[in-house]
């Protein structure tokens, strides 16, 4: 019997091959989709992780913990040990950074301003650049470099301990070494260490590194820390379900024993929802493929079952039982499927570890059972297919079993089939419109952060083409019966026995549906690609505006204007921005906003917004280092002094003040002398303080005050009163004068249109008003000041046209109102503005925010800006030269995203990784299609080799019968996909556009559309195989009629 | 319509096997209605195929009005039409469409392919089968259907391969009838059998016997 069977196998070489592969590829995906479920989950996770910012991955347990009670007391260094011993016990995280530390901080006082922190650090000097050596003694100190230059100490010296450090003596500390951080973005270093990386308006000065035995011996009390960072090793050791789970349970369960400093969650809800839509993607679209395969196989074993039907009528007539009959044939199918599972496994295994990234070895196991027995469920599967075919194919009688063309019947299995498979299709595209999303791509849907909906909405656009497959395999027959009278009618041999075959050639509708079926998927997994890689691509425009932008942390917005300004002097690659997150306003500097503005949609062009943007500033009064003279008078005075302020700010946005008097009820000349600003200082504003405490707040400010300031110049020498007034510049509504170097005069201060008080509803300012004296400042008391929230005794130059111009996007302002809601630009200062124009999208904000000119801001803010986060905005093109200037002005650059960067971040992201399944499941698709039209193709060859070798024989030219050969395959192919097309374009039509491409729910507007190249490419990518199938298909077929007798030529 | 069919010397083998058609010389004229009779295995497939051009010999030629016959799109362009020992139709075609295919192959209009269709089944018998398919006829009537095919090309030369050979008298009759007719309408027919009492009905026989031919009655 075996021999038989191996005779029987030989003798369809071709089909059993063919049958093989079809297995084979069916047997990979199975395998292949828990190998890739699990690998993608931690590649995605720990990509989650490396992709996240240092904050929230950071876990940091402090205690305070008393060392001496009273100064001089012995230390009792054990409550550190039993601090450092419970934080260890409350959280392990292997795989993670831990480090340990202990702080104590204080001030040196002199020119150290900041709080400095005396720490010691597990593994500091494996971060630091050191000249000199790490500390390893009692009292050994390790200094930044920055520190010690302003300390003006260095190794070898000596540095007191800080004050109020709680220390139990006040030793001094010896330098030892000299450190430069390698890196201050590092994680390692925390928070509040370093001064580079503090945030502003929270100075620190770099910490002072000693010993921890330092610590112990001389503190009397200090803060106990743990450091954890979550690093992408800590999800390979632990596995990625386990990091989530961990930390949640871990952190709650630390009640109240420490401080917790942590914002894990947004990076825990991240790796949530893409584990979440790994997990419930890519099994659907692997159960998808089995189903598809199942029915594949099926069609091809009932052709080949078909095939055999004149053995199986031979050995039914010599009277071969049951039994026999299922010994002799049952093997022939089964044979092929079988072999299939380890090469399958194999190739499933190595593609999904090659598209996927190995699997944890904690879920190797698992991922090893659920592949085994994925893979024997398709055999299984496989099996039972080819049992149904055979039985089927015998149900036959035996007279249509000797039949070259068995009769076409339909049994009302196949009906029920159908229609279960139409409403199942149904039901889920119910299920789809009620809740879900999908993920776009792939043929599945996806659970998303935000609903979870999967189950059988998730296969919608697989059973949306199996429904349209069914249906349009369903009138291929009668269509083709209709165009065959038509054919003869047009005298087309050719077309006659084309349509003739579509019409009565028993499976091809199936075959035809398996075609529709595979063209559909490739075409929505492709179509879904590139939406979502064009969204990315959107998204990464839209979120950084420019080619390449660069967060700067350590310096105010007005310095990085400076220096961006200073290292690209032509305006073509940087532009400085600043972010006010709080508020969605981002502030740019129009000047070049026409250059490095990306192009996008929804935006337009950078000059039509720069122009917008422009506030008409006027360029500012600068001052220099050395004497100034300042005139004015005063009729109504305090008993107790006052002073003028005259406040000015640097290049750096560091403010200067400058402040004149007391002053006298009288006409006077004051001096007064400006250091700081030996490169000139711009004119911010001036007001009346008090001479014994001029940072008073506001709210309490000097009342009763009324004077007129007539000049204010530098002094050099004896001049007349308003001398050296000078001629005004352009500007909004400038004082005349500002803008030209030397000073302003009577005429100047004289200018009504040139001051303002402090600006927005919240505040009130002096009474300002101008005559030809100069500028009145009249302080009222408070009897006379009525109600006001907030006094600002401030008076500023008019620079900036007010209402500050703004773009807009979001909610377009009411009509009776010139801007949106007061723009509330700087957290505390509220700004009028008036919307210039409106759009749909602004990169950085999205569809909800405003853009204002930066200068114009740094103007209305006073000059630093420090409320806001800096950025430097680049062109691709940018020499390296800027950025090194960038970087040698000083400025920390806390992160450098470019939109390629972007884009491959959001590639990395979990539905990405499901549309690469999906892409894959889809080309698998389509070659188990395409090896299904070369089975049936070799299951039928001799047949319609007899039948064309015997019209050739009887007349029909050899160029019509190969003309017939091919144009059989290839206008099923083409059918199948002009209908697979339509598919793809009514499932992208009803699904596409309700797509989640990224795991946190993130909509790009607009919406993603398919492209003419990417509908091309879908066209291309699945013609390719199948036509090259059904090429391969008629050659052999022409070949194989060619030789019979006549039949060449 | 005067061609006529000459084999001059013909051999003919199947690859490299011995020769199955030995130094075969006959002439099918217009009008007459030659049998190649033999017994099975004789060569007389063999020698038809010969003539229709689907088989080309090692030795001698075949030429139709002087002209050597090339090949089988040669020989149907002479008009040299063969009716298949294995009838030769397409089973997923019904009998007309199987005869339709092959007059629209031959260029003829579709109206002149419908109207010879019907013509053609008509004197066979078959128009109640006409729209039936091939498998669903019997072997008799697939043989008729095959031979109103050859009928309905109305060719110059007529080969016609055992087309009785499934018949009963009563259509065998009316076979050998129409192939006289085809004769008397000028055609050159040749009608290989080995129905020795089909073959007395021709004007002339051509007996095979080991691959070499003697024309026992001219």
């Amino acid at each position: 019997m075996l021999s038989i069977v191996l005779a029987a196998l030989r003798a369809r070489r071709s089909s059993t091959i063919a049958v093989w592969l079809m297995a084979c590829l069916v047997v990979a995906a199975a395998v292949g989709a828990p190998w890739y479920v699990l690998g993608a989950r931690e590649r995605v996770t720990v990509q989650d992780v490396a992709d996240d910012t240092n904050v929230h991955r950071m876990i940091i347990l402090t205690q305070d913990v008393t060392i001496a009670a009273v100064p001089g007391e012995t230390p009792d260094p054990t409550v550190i040990d039993t601090a450092f011993a419970n934080m260890r016990s409350a959280i392990r995280l292997p795989g993670a950074i831990d480090i340990t530390g202990l702080r104590v901080v204080g001030s040196l006082g002199g020119r150290i301003n900041a709080p400095v922190p005396v720490a010691y650090r597990s593994g500091v000097c494996d971060h630091v650049v050191v000249v000199g050596r790490c500390p390893t003694d009692v009292n050994d100190v390790m200094l930044s470099r920055a520190l010690a230059g302003q300390l003006g100490v260095n190794v070898g010296g000596t540095v007191p301990w800080p004050t109020a450090s709680r220390l139990a003596t006040v030793p001094s500390l010896r330098i030892v070494g000299l450190y430069d951080p390698i890196d201050v973005e590092n994680a390692y270093w925390g928070k509040g260490l370093l001064s580079a990386t503090a945030p502003v308006g929270s100075p620190t000065a770099d910490a002072m590194f000693v010993t921890e035995s330092t610590i112990r011996a001389d503190a009397q009390g200090a803060t106990v820390e743990r450091l954890l960072v979550v690093t992408p090793a800590t999800v390979t050791s632990s596995g990625p379900d386990a990091l989530a789970d961990q930390l949640s349970v871990m952190v709650a369960a630390i009640g109240n024993s420490f401080a917790l400093d942590q914002d894990y969650f947004p990076l825990a809800t991240r790796i949530d929802a893409d584990l979440r839509t790994v997990t419930n993607t890519v099994p659907v679209l692997a159960v998808e493929l089995i189903l598809f395969g199942w029915f594949a196989l099926y069609l091809v074993l009932r052709a080949m079952s078909a095939g055999r039907r004149a053995d199986v009528g031979l050995a039914l007539l010599r009277g071969t039982g049951r039994v026999g009959m299922w010994r002799l044939f049952g093997p022939q199918n089964a044979v092929p499927v079988v072999a299939a599972i380890p090469f399958g496994a194999l190739a499933g295994y190595l593609v999904a570890r090659w598209l996927a990234g190995p699997v944890h070895s904690s879920d190797q196991p698992v991922a090893l059972a659920v592949s085994a027995a994925a893979a024997l469920l398709v055999v299984l599967g496989a099996l039972i297919a080819s049992a149904v075919a055979e039985r089927a194919s015998r149900r036959a009688p035996i007279i249509d079993m000797l039949r070259r063309t068995p009769a076409r019947r339909r049994g009302w299995r196949a009906d029920a089939a159908d229609g279960v498979v139409v409403a199942l299709a149904l039901f889920a595209f119910v299920q789809f419109k009620i809740g879900g999303t999908a993920t776009i791509g792939g043929t599945s849907g996806a659970a998303t952060p935000t609903n979870g909906a999967v189950g059988v909405a998730a296969a919608t656009p697989a059973l949306l083409a199996v429904v349209i497959a069914l249906v349009a395999a369903r009138v291929v027959a009668p269509i083709a019966l209709r165009l065959l009278p038509a054919a003869i009618r047009a005298g087309h041999a050719t077309r006659m026995l084309t349509a003739a075959h579509f019409a009565r050639r028993p499976g091809i509708d199936r075959v035809f549906a398996i075609l529709v079926v595979a063209v559909a998927l490739i075409g929505y997994a492709v179509l879904g690609w590139q939406t979502a890689t064009d969204a990315a691509h959107t998204r990464a425009v839209e979120q950084l505006g420019a080619d390449r932008v660069l967060q700067i942390r350590n310096a105010s917005a007005q310095r990085v204007l400076t220096v961006t300004r200073a290292a690209d002097p032509t305006g073509r690659y940087a532009m400085a921005a600043a972010a006010y997150p709080s508020s969605k306003v981002l502030a740019v500097d129009r000047t070049r906003l026409a250059a490095i503005l990306h192009a996008g949609p929804g935006w337009p062009s950078g000059a039509s917004v720069a122009a917008a943007l422009d506030a008409n500033v006027a360029t500012a009064l600068r001052l220099s280092d050395g004497p100034l003279r300042l005139g004015a008078t005063a009729t109504t005075l305090p008993r107790h002094g006052v002073e003028l302020a005259v406040d000015l700010v640097d290049a750096d946005g560091v403010g200067h003040a400058v402040r004149f008097g007391p002053l006298a009820t009288r006409r006077n000349t004051y001096q007064a002398t400006l250091s700081g600003c030996p490169s000139g200082c711009a004119f911010v504003d001036l007001q009346v303080v008090d001479a014994l405490n001029p940072d008073s707040p506001a709210g309490s400010p000097v009342q009763g005050v009324s004077i007129v300031v007539g000049s204010l110049e530098p002094d050099s020498g004896p001049t007349g009163e308003g001398a050296s007034g000078t001629a005004a510049s352009g500007g909004a509504a400038a004082p005349s004068g500002v803008g030209v170097p030397g000073g302003l005069d009577a005429t100047a201060f004289g200018d009504r249109d040139g001051w303002r008080t402090s600006i927005g509803d919240a505040t009130l300012g002096p009474a300002v008003s101008t005559g030809p004296d100069g500028l009145h400042i009249d302080l009222p008391t408070g009897e006379s000041r009525g109600e006001f929230k907030l006094f600002d005794p401030r008076v500023f130059p008019a620079d900036v046209s007010l209402p500050v111009p703004v773009v807009s996007a979001g909610t377009p302002p009411a009509p009776d109102r010139p801007g949106l809601a007061d723009l509330d630009v700087f957290g505390d200062l509220t700004v009028p503005d008036r919307v210039a124009a409106h759009v749909a999208v602004l990169p950085q904000l999205g569809t909800s925010g405003t853009y204002v000119d930066l200068s114009a801001a740094l103007r209305l803010d006073g000059g630093a800006g420090v409320g806001a986060q800096p950025q430097i905005w680049l062109r691709a093109d940018a020499p390296a030269s800027v950025l090194a200037r960038i970087r040698a002005a000083g400025l920390v650059v806390a992160s450098d995203v470019s939109i390629g960067s972007a884009e491959a971040s959001y590639g990395r992201q979990a539905p990405f990784a499901a549309l690469r399944f999906g892409l894959a499941i889809a080309v698998i698709a389509l070659l188990v299609a395409a090896i299904a039209v070369i089975t049936l193709a070799t299951v039928e060859r001799q047949n319609r080799a007899a039948e064309l070798g015997a019209l050739r024989r009887v007349g029909l030219a050899a160029r019509a019968t190969a003309a017939t050969a091919y144009a059989t395959y290839l206008c099923l192919v083409a059918a199948a996909l002009g209908v697979g097309l339509a598919t793809v374009a009514i499932a992208h039509l009803l699904v596409g556009r309700h797509v989640t491409v990224f795991a946190d729910g993130y909509a790009v507007p607009p919406a993603p559309h398919a492209t003419a190249i990417g509908w091309v490419f879908v066209a291309v990518a699945s013609a390719v195989p199948l036509v090259a199938a059904a090429w391969y298909a008629a050659a052999r077929l022409v070949r194989t009629y060619r030789r019979v007798p006549g039949g060449g030529g | 319509m005067t061609k006529a069919l000459v084999a001059d010397r013909v051999t003919v083998a199947y690859g490299v096997r011995a020769p199955v058609l030995h130094d075969v010389t006959v002439a099918a004229a217009p009008g007459r209605v030659l049998a190649v009779t033999g017994p099975s295995g004789a060569g007389k497939t063999t020698l038809l195929s010969t003539l229709a051009g689907l088989l080309r010999p090692m030795s001698g030629t075949v030429t139709v009005d002087g002209e050597r016959v090339r090949d089988r799109d040669h020989a149907v362009a002479e008009g040299i039409v063969l009716v298949p020992q294995d009838n030769g139709l397409a089973p997923i075609l019904t009998a007309a469409e199987n005869v339709t295919v092959t007059l629209l192959a031959r260029g003829m209009s579709a109206a002149d392919a419908r109207r010879a269709t019907a013509e053609a089944l008509e004197l066979l018998g078959l128009a109640g089968q006409a729209g039936q398919l091939v498998e669903e006829l019997s072997g008799g009537q697939q043989q008729r259907a095959a031979f109103a095919r050859g009928l309905a090309l109305a060719g110059d030369v007529l080969l016609a391969d055992e087309v009785t050979s499934e018949l009963d008298a009563q259509n065998r009759q009316k076979v050998i009838d129409l192939l006289l007719a085809e004769a008397a309408r000028g055609a050159a027919v040749v009608f290989a059998t080995h129905d020795a009492e089909a073959a007395a009905g021709c004007h002339a026989e051509l007996r095979l016997v080991d691959g070499r031919g003697e024309l026992v009655r001219a």
